[in-house]
């Protein structure tokens, strides 16, 4: 679903923030992305999300190359930021509205769509609000929804439990397994290293741009735990 | 003491850092210096034209045998602009609510964290009032010879004068946000009394004065009425000009005493206020029904037109101007038989719909939305560019908002003036077209600017609406290309003026058509 071949940015001209990292997500994963501050994780989804443009390498989604056609990579992927910044102005709903018809959503499929992700993470009384308005929590639920209508085939999240209370959190992660149930592929960056053992099936762990390790959860993890293993790595490249 | 000079440091150094260049890298430094340019050539202009002005009053007073007028006049002009800026900026640099949780948990006196930002709003304003009255001060001591104390005092005078207007100013708009801050259509209620505020100055200044050939009894009589307004700008011209010691005393009193109060009670509400402006609308109960679905390109005009509507200060400095251009128009209407009398009676009736149609143009290029647009996507840029959306289709959504806004008000105009005068069918064509061509003109080269020059770090609205390169290079350009179309229709005559709006027009095409054409390297590069 994914395919980052040597992506290499460099920020200014010296900085380099993701040194030739290679990595493959296939549908059905939920990859985690670990690293820690620094490392590269948002620019990596970033880059992937069409936000940023990159020095080296190429990057496939679905088969497409994004840098040859970024149009059609867009509508089969969602990125959803750390800080949820949203159109402020708008209200819940309208923002909605306005993602659905961005996705080309007709009236009872957004319909349906805006109400069950709304309900599931309990924003619909609050649909009438500007989001302006909202909490940090909700605008995070916000764009989660927002993605979410969308029906993506490939999801990318920059620490995307930040902020969601336990419920939500939970919900989140019950909708990730049914969608990668269904085909779907998610990447997502965290540093709650229990959620991520417990959620992925695969991990990364980047550090200074690079890839360290990347595979199966069980593979790379061993006998130790995630944390345990990544507190080692970090030494050793210390 | 320390926290406050630091804290200003920190708020002016944040106001001035569009202009560093340390620390960019090569584009962003690039940009920082032509911003830089564009402030300084606008600054020059601004003094140039304070400098005509006090020229005219100059000869004037001095013909009058009264120098007063001179200070009179402009102080109050300083005034005026002052007590409009404060009004403007109350919420957004005194009450803004950015840093303001940041800075409240800090070990930091309350106090402190005001008077930093009241230094930083006084700093600004104090720009307004040097810009105006160092010519001022200039012609009045060539002209009046005034005896030393005039040079002693003039500066302490222009570091006073924005004082009582900051006070009006800061009150009137704090007020207002107060009053709407939980109302759902405050940013409606507050552009509609920044609006009447702005008509009601203009109608002041120009309801009553009396139109004559005699440039001397206009002075007086404008200066007669400037001291009626405000008599403070009398006291003031008296007082540090005339060097009457009793009205500097009373100015002196005056200003202390109302700045005192001002900083007192911002001081003692600035945690209330911030809380209260910092108010959202009340949360309503949604209910889900079915909703409709609609087109990328009606989806990103609608989503323009509700963050230009968002945004009171983008609607008055986009709007402001040619709605008073309507309202002119209706006065023109009102009293036609008095105008159209007039231009007979000098022989310039030829000139009327020429006239008529520059200056509609003027304002109509002045009311371009896209010198801001793309800077107004801020941090939520990454939407537009993460999500399946042409950079293109992106582009357009905001240019058919800035043709919206330009084409109703020069629509309406036309309209207006051209039924109203009963104007020829040629030059109802050319009061219609010319700021038609000019709006299409100054939204296209706008949007081109804000693609060069844009700002996405800003931390209200009105750096990028207000203070941005590109509004200041089509408020600038706009006056220049004005200037260069009234010469070429003294000389050439009104045919002039069709390949003038024909240049302006093809011109934009071809730039248009460029944009276009790269919009998606213009997205990408940002």
């Amino acid at each position: 679903m994914l395919k980052i071949q040597n992506l290499t940015k460099i920020y200014g001209k010296s900085f380099t923030a993701v040194d030739n990292l290679t990595l493959r997500v296939a549908p059905g994963d939920i990859f985690g992305f670990i690293g820690h501050n620094g490392a590269g994780k948002t620019t990596t989804l970033r880059c992937v999300a069409g936000i940023l443009e990159y020095e080296s390498g190429e990057i496939f989604i679905n088969g497409i190359p994004l840098a040859e056609d970024p149009l059609a990579c867009k509508r089969v992927m969602r990125y959803i930021p750390d800080n949820p910044d949203l159109y402020e102005h708008l209200k819940g709903i309208a923002y909605l509205n306005f993602l659905a018809d961005i996705y080309g959503l007709d009236a009872q499929t957004r319909t349906s769509r805006i109400a069950k992700y709304a309900d599931a993470f309990e924003m619909t009384a609050r649909l009438g609000d500007s989001i302006g308005a909202m909490s940090h929590g909700m605008k995070q639920k916000m764009a989660v929804i927002g993605a979410l209508i969308g029906a993506p085939k490939l999801l990318l999240l920059d620490e995307p439990f930040v902020g969601l209370d336990p419920i939500a959190a939970h919900t989140l992660k019950q909708i990730m397994r049914d969608m990668t149930n269904n085909g779907a592929a998610i990447l997502f960056s965290t540093h709650i290293l229990e959620v991520a053992e417990k959620l992925c099936n695969k991990v990364a762990i980047i550090q200074k741009g690079k890839l360290i390790v990347a595979g199966d959860m069980e593979t790379v993890r061993g006998d130790v735990s995630l944390e345990e293993l990544f507190l080692e790595l970090s030494e050793n490249r210390a | 003491m320390k926290y406050l000079l630091r804290l200003t440091k920190l708020n002016l150094s944040a106001l001035l850092s569009g202009f560093r260049t340390r620390g960019k890298d090569g584009r962003e430094a690039k940009r920082a210096r032509n911003r830089l340019t564009v402030y300084i050539i606008l600054a020059v202009c601004a003094l140039m034209m304070s400098a005509s002005y006090s020229a005219i009053l100059a000869m004037a007073g001095q013909e009058l045998g009264n120098m007063l007028i001179l200070p009179t006049i402009m102080s109050l002009a300083a005034s005026v602009l002052t007590v409009f800026s404060a009004m403007m900026r109350a919420r957004s640099m005194l009450f803004q609510n950015r840093d303001y949780d940041f800075l409240m948990a800090l070990p930091i006196p309350k106090k402190a964290v005001a008077g930093a930002r009241l230094l930083a709003f006084y700093a600004i304003d104090l720009v307004f009032a040097l810009a105006v009255m160092l010519p001022c001060g200039i012609f009045y001591a060539i002209y009046a010879q005034p005896a030393w104390p005039f040079y002693a005092l003039f500066l302490p005078a222009v570091l006073l004068l924005p004082v009582i207007p900051i006070a009006v100013g800061g009150l009137i708009g704090t007020l207002f946000s107060a009053l709407f801050a939980r109302s759902r259509a405050r940013n409606i209620i507050n552009m509609v009394l920044q609006f009447i505020f702005l008509l009601g100055i203009v109608i002041l200044q120009f309801g009553s004065a009396q139109f004559t050939e005699n440039l001397h009894a206009a002075a007086g009589n404008i200066g007669a009425q400037a001291a009626g307004i405000y008599p403070f700008a009398d006291w003031f011209a008296r007082g540090f000009f005339g060097g009457q010691w009793l009205y500097m005393l009373a100015y002196l009193s005056v200003t202390l005493a109302i700045g005192a109060a001002f900083i007192f009670v911002v001081i003692r509400a600035f945690s209330r206020i911030c809380s209260l402006l910092g108010a959202q609308p009340k949360a309503g109960k949604f209910a889900m029904s079915a909703q409709k679905s609609g087109h990328v390109l009606s989806a990103l005009y609608k989503r323009e037109w509700k963050r230009y509507l968002n945004c009171p200060v983008y609607v008055l400095n986009t709007l402001g101007g040619s709605l008073l251009l309507l309202v002119g128009a209706v006065f023109l209407v009102i009293y036609r038989d008095i105008v159209l009398g007039l231009a007979a009676e000098c022989g310039l009736s030829g000139f009327i719909a020429p006239a008529l149609a520059l200056l509609s143009g003027w304002f109509t290029m002045l009311s371009a939305t896209t010198t801001a647009s793309v800077s107004l996507e801020g941090k939520t840029l990454w939407l537009s560019k993460s999500l399946p959306i042409r950079a293109a289709t992106w582009l357009t959504a905001k240019l058919l908002l800035g043709f919206t806004v330009s084409g109703a008000t020069a629509t309406a105009t036309a309209l207006f003036v051209g039924i109203g005068l009963g104007l020829a069918p040629a030059d109802f064509a050319l009061v219609f077209l010319l700021p038609l061509a000019l709006g299409y003109a100054g939204n296209v080269f706008g949007l081109w600017l804000n693609l060069k020059n844009p700002k996405f770090d800003w931390r209200n609205e009105t750096e990028v609406v207000k203070q941005s390169m590109p509004t200041m290079i089509i408020a600038l350009g706009s006056m220049a290309l004005c200037a260069l179309a009234v010469a070429a229709l003294a000389i050439l005559g009104p045919l002039a003026l069709i390949a003038f709006a024909a240049l302006c027009a093809l011109l934009a095409i071809l730039t248009h058509a460029s944009v276009m054409k790269n919009a998606e390297g213009w997205r990408n590069g940002m």
